[in-house]
């Protein structure tokens, strides 16, 4: 794992190739982010064929919408990730995707060949944000990974909407405080 | 509403996961400009999550890196047509941009088209008009030019003689003996046999002189001779017509 100063000093450094039209950031960018973009992929698409797709088609946007990532509304990551999110979501819209919702199982999406856990470092920080509550993990997955909105997500899991909102925070607070524990810190 | 109280609203988490209206997003954003903790908390809150994010990689196939790339090559320098992003966390109101964004850049190429073709339009128009101007003139020029078939036949002096092959009139014949000239419409004239053709001839004593083949165009004014008696039409079998007449088709008597 990357420690916070360098991720972000890492962080500025594709942000200024990228702005500067080189090519090769979008390289660096996919080997720094590509898995855990993959990850949130697969888990809102949940085909592989087309998650593979998806992929492809952040880090083509990100190539031609990169002068519009500005660093003072959020890290490089959170915009990545609104990319992929959005780009996964449009792609379970489309009438082929209805048509064709057969979905794989997380289980062989995530560990089919070639789509094992990223690394041993990250295995590492799965071990630790598994210690998550099963509930907080279940709305972060739906609110962060599928993009469900808080009123969705209140929906789905037939809970209160002012309760979604508190564990939200609730949850968020868990994770930043098992990373700081176990010396994880990500900013 | 004080700095902690903000921090402690969940709209910074709604915010991070793009969960805000495009007011609260405002909001947000001037408070982590002026708050340091803010700015912070915000901060902390994306790396929790990408932090979670990082925790549920999965490795994509190998190839995926060298797709990517490939396609790469076939777009153009990047950021160049902005698109359906936004420039930090948000979703909903990003869509009405998008929406406003596409729907503007529509309106515009068409007004963009609408007047380059209406440019094209414009120039064509302009050209056919001056084309019309010029023909306008040159009528006009043409108009003003006397007329010397109007003035054949308005001079006193021009007899009208019929051509006829004694059963019919094969055309009208206007002779000025003064001015040496005969007009007549060749149109008028029946079509001649296939491989024949018309030659006109002015009698003069009892010799015919050649006036020439028919004539091609509407209304033929030709010179002829002083003294004519008579006019005749002859069938010849060749375009250039002969020295003498072959078969005289019809005649007409002057004076």
């Amino acid at each position: 794992m990357v420690e916070g100063d360098t991720q972000l000093m890492q962080d500025q450094q594709l942000i200024n190739r990228l702005q500067a039209q080189d090519r090769t950031a979008i390289g660096a960018l996919y080997d720094t982010y590509g898995g855990a973009l993959f990850g949130v992929v697969l888990r809102i698409v949940q085909q592989r064929e087309l998650a593979e797709q998806v992929l492809q088609d952040t880090f083509v946007k990100a190539w031609r919408n990169g002068a519009r990532y500005d660093a003072t509304k959020g890290r490089l990551f959170t915009w990545l990730l609104n990319i992929a999110r959005n780009t996964a979501i449009d792609a379970t819209r489309t009438t082929h995707f209805q048509k064709s919702r057969k979905t794989d199982s997380l289980d062989s999406l995530v560990y089919s060949p070639g789509g094992e856990s990223i690394n041993p470092d990250q295995i590492g920080v799965r071990e630790v944000v598994d210690r998550l509550d099963e509930k907080y993990k279940k709305l972060i997955d739906l609110i962060y990974f599928q993009g469900y909105t808080q009123e969705e997500a209140a929906e789905e899991t037939g809970i209160p909407l002012g309760t979604i909102k508190t564990r939200l925070r609730y949850a968020i607070n868990e994770l930043r405080g098992i990373f700081v524990e176990k010396g994880m810190a990500f900013n | 509403m004080d700095i902690q109280s903000f921090i402690q609203s969940g709209l910074l988490e709604a915010y991070v996961l793009g969960q805000c209206s495009a007011e609260e997003r405002t909001q947000v954003e001037r408070m982590a400009a002026d708050h340091v903790e803010v700015r912070a908390e915000l901060s902390s809150i994306e790396a929790s999550l990408e932090g979670y994010a990082a925790a549920h990689a999965v490795q994509p196939p190998d190839w995926m890196k060298t797709s990517i790339l490939e396609r790469l090559e076939q777009e153009p320098p990047g950021n160049s047509p902005p698109e359906e992003l936004p420039p930090g966390p948000g979703k909903a109101p990003l869509r009405f941009f998008q929406i406003l964004a596409f729907l503007l850049a529509v309106t515009c190429s068409f007004l963009f088209l609408r007047q380059k073709d209406m440019g094209h339009e414009n120039n064509e128009l302009r050209f056919r008009t001056d084309s019309l101007q010029q023909k306008l003139v040159a009528c006009s020029q043409e108009v003003q030019k006397p007329d010397p078939i109007a003035e054949l036949l308005c001079d006193p002096g021009t007899q009208r003689i019929l051509v006829s092959d004694g059963k019919g009139i094969y055309t009208i014949i206007y002779y000025n003996a003064s001015q040496k000239k005969i007009a007549y419409d060749p149109y008028s004239l029946p079509s001649p046999k296939p491989g024949s053709y018309y030659q006109f001839w002015a009698i003069v004593g009892d010799k015919p002189v050649s006036l020439g083949m028919q004539a091609s165009n509407m209304c033929a004014s030709i010179h002829t001779v002083e003294n004519a008696i008579a006019f005749a039409i002859s069938a010849e079998g060749t375009p250039e017509g002969n020295p003498a007449p072959t078969t005289v088709l019809a005649i007409g008597k002057a004076g």
